[in-house]
């Protein structure tokens, strides 16, 4: 039927793609090193329209020396791209950073800067994916020692001392209380346990979201060492702007309520054509 | 039906527990020896649409996926075991923990459970018990006419009788790896998990890593009710939030219907 039937329709489905995505912003605007998402629109293929009945008029005088133009049928030309309709292209995620929050957990730890926690995958696709990455500084101690996030990933991190260079989880001695300074070395007892391992990626907005703050990289996406700027004692939090992500709420809402009005106009037009223009007798 | 209704919901839902959190929190704020809560939020799964790095053309791959996520939810509700304030009391039995360590208490059923709260009571036969009657493990019992009960920072328990002081025993204290662990029994008491590790059990004060004993003082909530009031309107604020994407939701669900005419 009419291309703009489709386009409105294609227009209402990526606006409630988009809405979507807002509503879990705004479900998320107390997760922890949380960072929002924004999805990116994208038209369809254009479709290129050609004029029909493409002839040029030739000034001409008739046999009786009246003014008659001569039509001269033309090779087809287009007369441009008619777009039909626009899709969610993609979604990334938005890398700015989180106000800090002061909780005073002595193993809460929030960035001030660029930069990731690296931790150890225990999922079912470990074997390609050993670790995953993470803003969420909300650490714990395990019942063996090790440091932890919320979910019970180990943290990885570079000893020290004998093992000095390796990496593997963080094993706290429960005998001292816990410094960690700007770099992320982690102190015990005015000694050096190890230090947080963190890493950068050079388009981290790629990555891929795999839920409880965690991201996965992708495949030919390289993790490099990076120094950080890091605070005990405070969290990141959400990146999400609630009066940001209202307006883009309306807007979508708006956008939504102005493609359903084109479906409406473009039926009511298909009703002219077939009930109007098209009665017989 | 729509993603982005259930998304919201969740988020309502979380916010709701992030309240009864708070809520609990500033009910304890006059408890002895309560440690607050907080709420740990996380993202739920994402609804991966479409794979960054997938094959557009043989040799063009694109550069985002597309991922839709399905809402947040509370992960955990850590305690904050940091000091709680000191109140002077005077009671010689009131003890308060300056430090890291737990009383170890033993419950009707035999079963131990562990206290920061050290405001302890003498039950008829002149043991030591908390404001429930649970007996410290192990027991001290003061004899009915002692004098001058003294309570040392490393939980030793002299007694006077008719001029003589002798030592009654030792209080002991108890430690975890993990006490975010912990689970929380009520009445101010706790019980070990295999997260929080098994107790370690040493002196007062003497001991690395264990906290000393103050006689005649009780260590009071660490709620702090300032800090409480803003996570309550934060909470309230997203709550609404929330609502509002739901509201919009429905909206765009009715205009939905209304092309139909």
């Amino acid at each position: 039927m009419s291309r703009g039937f489709y386009a409105a329709a294609s227009a209402m489905m990526s606006d409630m793609s988009r809405f979507d995505v807002i509503a879990n912003n705004l479900a998320n605007v107390n997760t922890t090193g949380f960072k929002r998402s924004q999805s990116v629109h994208h038209d369809f293929r254009q479709g290129f329209i050609q004029r029909i009945h493409h002839e040029r008029a030739l000034a001409g005088v008739s046999e009786s020396g009246d003014f008659a133009p001569r039509y001269v049928p033309l090779p087809p030309a287009g007369v441009g791209e008619l777009g039909t309709g626009t899709l969610v292209q993609s979604t990334w995620n938005d890398f700015h950073h989180g106000t800090l929050e002061k909780t005073e957990g002595p193993l809460d730890v929030a960035f001030q800067s660029e930069g990731f926690f690296v931790l150890q995958n225990t999922g079912p696709n470990a074997a390609q994916q050993p670790y995953l990455y993470s803003r969420d500084g909300a650490f714990q101690r395990n019942a063996d020692g090790e440091l932890v996030n919320a979910r019970g990933l180990r943290v990885m991190g570079q000893r020290t001392g004998e093992q000095a260079g390796q990496e593997g989880p963080i094993y706290i001695s429960d005998q001292y209380p816990v410094t960690i300074d700007e770099q992320g070395g982690l102190w015990q007892n005015k000694t050096r346990i190890a230090t947080l391992k963190v890493v950068d990626f050079d388009n981290p907005q790629l990555l891929l979201n795999r839920g409880n703050q965690l991201f996965e990289r992708l495949p030919e996406q390289v993790a490099f060492d990076s120094i950080p700027v890091l605070k005990q004692g405070y969290l990141e939090r959400s990146n999400v702007d609630v009066a940001g992500e209202m307006v883009n709420m309306i807007t979508a809402m708006r956008a939504y309520q102005i493609s359903q009005k084109a479906l409406q106009s473009e039926d009511e037009m298909t009703d002219k054509a077939v009930n109007t223009v098209g009665r017989v007798g | 039906m729509i993603r982005a209704l259930y998304t919201a919901a969740s988020g309502m839902k979380a916010q709701q527990t992030n309240l009864d959190i708070t809520s609990n929190n500033l009910a304890n704020v006059n408890t002895t020896g309560f440690k607050a809560f907080r709420a740990e939020f996380e993202d739920l799964h994402y609804q991966t649409l479409r794979q960054p790095g997938s094959q557009v053309t043989a040799n063009i791959t694109s550069p985002e996926g597309t991922q839709i996520g399905m809402g947040s939810n509370v992960v955990g509700t850590p305690r904050y075991f940091s000091q709680g304030d000191f109140q002077l009391t005077e009671n010689p039995y009131d003890l308060a923990i300056q430090g890291d360590g737990f009383f170890r208490v033993i419950q009707p059923d035999g079963s131990i459970a562990y206290t920061r709260d050290g405001s302890f009571k003498t039950d008829a036969n002149g043991t030591l018990v908390t404001d429930n009657g649970y007996r410290l493990d192990p027991n001290i019992t003061i004899a009915p006419n002692a004098s001058n009960v003294t309570i040392g920072s490393d939980g030793s328990v002299s007694q006077t009788i008719a001029g003589q002081t002798n030592i009654v025993g030792q209080i002991q204290l108890v430690r975890f790896t993990n006490p975010v662990g912990l689970s929380t029994i009520g009445k101010n008491l706790y019980q070990a998990t295999p997260a929080s590790g098994n107790e370690v059990t040493g002196i007062a004060g003497t001991d690395p890593g264990f906290g000393s004993l103050a006689q005649g003082m009780l260590e009071m909530s660490n709620v702090r009710v300032a800090d409480e009031m803003i996570r309550m309107i934060v909470s309230m604020r997203a709550y609404e939030a929330n609502s509002k994407a739901i509201q919009t939701a429905d909206d765009m669900l009715q205009v939905a219907n209304n092309a139909k005419r």
